[in-house]
């Protein structure tokens, strides 16, 4: 089930090549899904990152009616999209995707997707 | 036994459909994807109409899009990708492209795809159809929508101004402000003077520990999502040493500020800047 709820994310959007639901608190990856095989350093570097950058402007305690949720990271190898639930801030998910990737309809999306994964765990 | 209410029925949805057909080159028939006219905007309509039709192409097909039997252009799509030009029309001039791969490497043959499908555009009339046979998959990789875009419309020529400038007169009036730090200069400030504290304050707090390449370009922002379509979003923009065509020893950090809803537009126009 969580599983298909990330095949369905990469399905919809090509633009988005590995995407991983991750446990920040840790970190590490509870699930992934990618278009090719990726070394699972790779994805846990992938958390590290996520985890660093989503907690990087928070300011002490976690305000879950104001937390940063969302953070987009791009480079010259595309773009990385973390995510995580306000009210569940170790839920994460964490994607790479393409430079052309449609980010205004990627976003909501992926949060869609986070908010699934969280509501199954 | 065949309910005869029931076929009439089934026959007038389908007149009601929304797609309709007319004869496809080879005497076929084929569903009208765009109705061609001689204005530019006209042509912009068919061009984005060839590339919702790759986008909307998952399974491997050939798509064969034709005005009457001079001009057609045949491709191989898979994956919303284009993956190959089949075969064209002579007088489209497709030349060398026709069977070869197209990988996202390969800037020209983006481009040279991005000229045949303006040379389509310009010449067809009327409707415009596409027929659909199933081919093998491809091995090639292929071209997404985003890169075909891309090279149709490239964007500004703003090649020689320093990277915090093109960022800013790209994003126009979606940056709020901006506070852009080089080594040995005073600090530029764009937009919003109030703003001015707190994204110097976001430089000094964050940069320096920032898990991000500082050997490549890099942006990162930081937003509220959920339930906050109206906030303001931050980020941290960086161009190492080589970036800035005025100065090539001078390495750039800027802090931005934008409205939520413009994080993507801002994020696309940073990748256009430093991919293109």
């Amino acid at each position: 089930m969580a599983s298909e709820i990330l095949q369905d994310l990469t399905a919809q959007h090509a633009g988005c090549r590995t995407v991983v639901f991750a446990d920040l608190a840790q970190p590490m990856v509870l699930l992934s899904e990618s278009r090719s095989p990726v070394h699972r350093e790779r994805l846990q570097s992938l958390c590290l990152e996520g985890q660093s950058l989503l907690t990087a402007v928070d300011e002490g305690e976690i305000d879950p009616t104001t937390c940063c949720d969302t953070v987009l990271s791009a480079n010259p190898d595309g773009l990385a999209v973390f995510l995580r639930l306000p009210d569940a801030p170790s839920d994460a998910l964490c994607c790479l995707c393409d430079a052309h990737v449609d980010i205004a309809s990627f976003l909501p999306a992926a949060r869609a997707c986070l908010e699934k994964l969280g509501a199954t765990g | 036994m065949t309910d005869a209410s029931d076929i009439r029925a089934k026959l007038a949805q389908l007149a009601d459909a929304e797609d309709s057909f007319a004869p496809a080159r080879g005497g076929r028939m084929g569903r009208v994807f765009a109705q061609a006219g001689t204005s530019g905007s006209q042509t912009d309509l068919v061009l984005r109409a060839i590339l919702t039709l790759i986008d909307e192409t998952v399974l491997a097909a050939r798509l064969t899009l034709s005005s009457g039997e001079d001009v057609w252009i045949s491709l191989v799509v898979e994956g919303r990708r284009l993956r190959r030009i089949d075969d064209a029309a002579t007088a489209l001039d497709a030349g060398a492209l026709v069977g070869g791969a197209l990988e996202p490497e390969e800037l020209e043959a983006q481009s040279a795809c991005a000229d045949l499908f303006k040379r389509f555009a310009e010449q067809v009339s009327g409707q415009v159809v596409v027929t659909s046979d199933t081919v093998g998959g491809s091995t090639n990789r292929g071209l997404s929508i985003g890169r075909l875009s891309d090279a149709l419309a490239p964007g500004p020529d703003d090649g020689h101004l320093p990277p915090s400038e093109r960022i800013v007169s790209r994003c126009g009036d979606r940056l709020l402000g901006a506070f852009v730090v080089q080594d040995g200069r005073d600090p530029i400030i764009h937009g919003d003077a109030a703003l001015e504290p707190m994204l110097e304050g976001l430089i000094a707090s964050l940069w320096a520990d920032l898990p991000v390449d500082k050997s490549r370009p890099s942006l990162s922002s930081w937003l509220r999502q959920a339930g906050a379509d109206d906030g303001m979003a931050v980020a941290l923009a960086h161009w190492p040493k080589g970036n800035d065509p005025t100065d090539p020893t001078a390495e750039t950090v800027m802090a931005l500020a934008f409205a939520t809803g413009d994080a993507a537009a801002v994020s696309r126009e940073f990748l256009s800047i430093i991919t293109g």
